[in-house]
């Protein structure tokens, strides 16, 4: 996939992680061909996307990592992962980082990609299919725990 | 003390932005979750400025924003959204609102972009 279409999303997650929660991400891995299964960690939240080209974001994040992202960004003691404010701060969180990436395929490329509401899923060991689409998975690790992003688009930049 | 009024589709986001105006001494009169209740929550509480997202069910927030200043063009509203294209910010001003903030967002953005409306 063209690596201009994945970076932005890898910059703003470790951007937007730092900014709303204060957590740094440690290491990143580079972006590998996706096989177009996904075995979940544990919170997982998707947004699609679409404009002159369609695409979807996935950010997996261990529970452990996801507890401590709803503790920093609400200031709750004891989060419970099931429940739905606190499930809707993933979604949101997702929603701002493709935002942000968005935001910058559109000023840069034209795409006029618009965001579709994101949903949230929990399961640890889930396994998560997406066929007929070209996707990069990135590895992502933290202090409290790892987190992997899938991107995907359907067609590519204009040449 | 100034009543505001906060549109967005997100609980997270209705749960910070009102801590973050309580705490800098501002009033959340009313909280909504999409454009038309919106509409509907400035009428009753005719609010100082309103907090309006973009992406939102049943109706969007520029289309909340052009109902609202049709009727009511003194009307205050801060756009307040993850998206921050050139095109939706163009949209949003040519709407009709105040000032254009992208989210995320800390006390210094809210605060300074209250501050330059009202």
């Amino acid at each position: 996939m063209d690596s201009r279409l994945v970076t932005p999303y890898i910059e703003s997650t470790v951007q937007i992680i730092r900014q709303m929660t204060g957590i740094e991400v440690t290491e990143i891995s580079e972006p590998m061909p996706g096989s177009g299964e996904i075995l979940a960690y544990g919170v997982t939240s998707v947004i699609a996307f679409a404009g002159t080209i369609k695409g979807r974001l996935l950010i997996d994040f261990q529970p452990e990592l996801a507890v401590h992202i709803i503790k920093n960004l609400m200031g709750e003691e004891n989060p419970v992962l099931r429940d739905r404010l606190m499930l809707g701060c993933i979604a949101e969180m997702n929603n701002i980082i493709a935002g942000d990436a968005n935001t910058l395929l559109n000023n840069e490329y034209g795409l006029g990609l618009r965001l579709a509401p994101p949903m949230v899923v929990t399961g640890k060991n889930m396994m998560l299919a997406s066929s007929k689409v070209d996707s990069v998975t990135v590895l992502g690790r933290t202090d409290y725990g790892d987190f992997k992003l899938n991107i995907a688009f359907q067609g590519g930049l204009p040449s | 003390m100034k009543r505001i009024l906060i549109v967005d589709d997100s609980p997270m986001i209705h749960n910070l932005l009102r801590k973050t105006l309580e705490r800098n001494g501002y009033e959340v009169c009313a909280d909504a979750t999409n454009g038309r209740e919106g509409v509907e929550l400035f009428e009753t509480h005719r609010p100082d400025l309103v907090f309006m997202d973009i992406t939102m069910p049943v109706m969007d927030g520029i289309e909340a924003v052009k109902t609202i200043k049709a009727k009511y063009p003194e009307a205050k509203i801060i756009m307040l959204t993850a998206m921050g294209d050139d095109e939706i910010m163009t949209q949003a001003l040519e709407a009709g609102v105040e000032v254009f903030l992208k989210k995320p967002f800390d006390d210094y953005k809210i605060i300074s972009a209250i501050a330059k409306v009202i």
